[in-house]
């Protein structure tokens, strides 16, 4: 690291090298210990550092009001939630393609089952048998008396 | 952040996804102190910052499923969002440019004691009378402690363009601060 890098970096990020780039903290460090001109340099902008480390440091919230804001927030999403948010939240999440999949298999499973559960061979009961031999019985009589002979 | 810790919010983001209200309460509490303290030193008002906090928070449980772990930290998308309805207000209150809201401090020479107290609203107002995206920036790295990548992406700008928007801010309060012989 040359003197102009270093200046660049120092102008940017000041003189803490917590808030100086990963790679080059350490050659800075390195090279600040042998050059007095930089050290100066260090100096003189640790003093913008100093005030301003103490302006904006007691922003945060009391214990109170944070908690207060959470619950704020937690009313405005978990608990404000209605079950058809809560479905579509569960159906489409993003990454889990399986769920919509599975939602539309359903139908095919709940045809497959109501299919399944159908006995086919029925057997009809003795009054239906009756019915339905008496129905075919009337039937072909008045067809054989409507019926027109040949020629 | 650690591997450890990295995966851990990966995991918890991932329920968060899939609805998980457990989880997404794990990451308000984690995460709402800082994005509070970011708004609030945008604002400089508590109220307003509470709003802009819960609005992110907000989008947030509405959005996750656009969140990709893999490609940033969720504290840069927090911030993210942040920042950008920071620049709403500021638009919309177009009068209001944060800090600088607070009473002018009057300017004294340094042989005067200056209570630590002074010293520090004289510095707020020099901060709230920089442009918006270099408070921002110098913010982000100073105070938030972000890195210089984190702040570009938030910021949606190249690390040259950060560093000349750090440099300006610091530049500009030095200058001023000799003016004002703080």
């Amino acid at each position: 690291m040359n003197k102009t890098e270093f200046d660049h970096l120092l102008a940017c990020y000041g003189a803490d090298f917590e808030h100086w780039p990963s790679e080059h903290r350490s050659s800075a460090k390195q090279a600040l210990e042998s050059n007095p001109e930089w050290q100066a340099s260090l100096l003189e902008s640790r003093a913008l550092d100093d005030v301003l480390d103490d302006a904006l440091n007691e922003y945060a919230l009391d214990s109170y009001h944070l908690a207060a804001l959470e619950q704020r927030i937690l009313a405005e999403t978990l608990y404000k939630q209605s079950s058809l948010d809560r479905f579509i939240h569960w159906l489409i999440p993003g990454e889990a393609l399986w769920r919509p999949a599975l939602v539309a298999c359903l139908p095919i499973i709940v045809g497959l089952s109501i299919g399944l559960n159908i006995d086919i061979d029925e057997q009809y009961t003795l009054e239906e048998e009756l019915s339905l031999t008496g129905f075919i019985a009337e039937t072909s009589t008045l067809t054989s008396i409507l019926e027109i002979p040949d020629g | 952040m650690t591997v450890d810790a990295s995966d851990q919010e990966a995991a918890l983001i991932a329920r968060v996804q899939g609805g998980d209200g457990d989880a997404f309460q794990l990451l308000l509490q984690q995460n709402l102190p800082v994005i509070h303290r970011y708004a609030n030193r945008m604002l400089g008002n508590p109220t307003e910052a509470a709003d802009i906090a819960q609005e992110v928070f907000i989008r947030f449980w509405q959005k996750s499923a656009t969140f990709d772990p893999s490609r940033a930290k969720l504290s840069t998308w927090l911030h993210q969002i942040a920042h950008n309805l920071c620049m709403d207000f500021f638009r919309k209150n177009s009068r209001l440019t944060g800090l600088d809201e607070l009473d002018e401090p009057s300017s004294q020479p340094l042989e005067t004691e200056l209570g630590q107290q002074q010293k520090n609203e004289q510095m707020k107002s020099l901060i709230g009378k920089l442009p918006e995206r270099q408070r921002s920036a110098l913010i982000l790295c100073h105070y938030q402690g972000l890195s210089n990548k984190q702040a570009a992406a938030i910021l949606d700008v190249s690390i040259d363009a950060l560093e000349s928007l750090l440099s300006r801010a610091r530049r500009t309060l030095k200058n001023n601060l000799k003016e004002q012989s703080l």
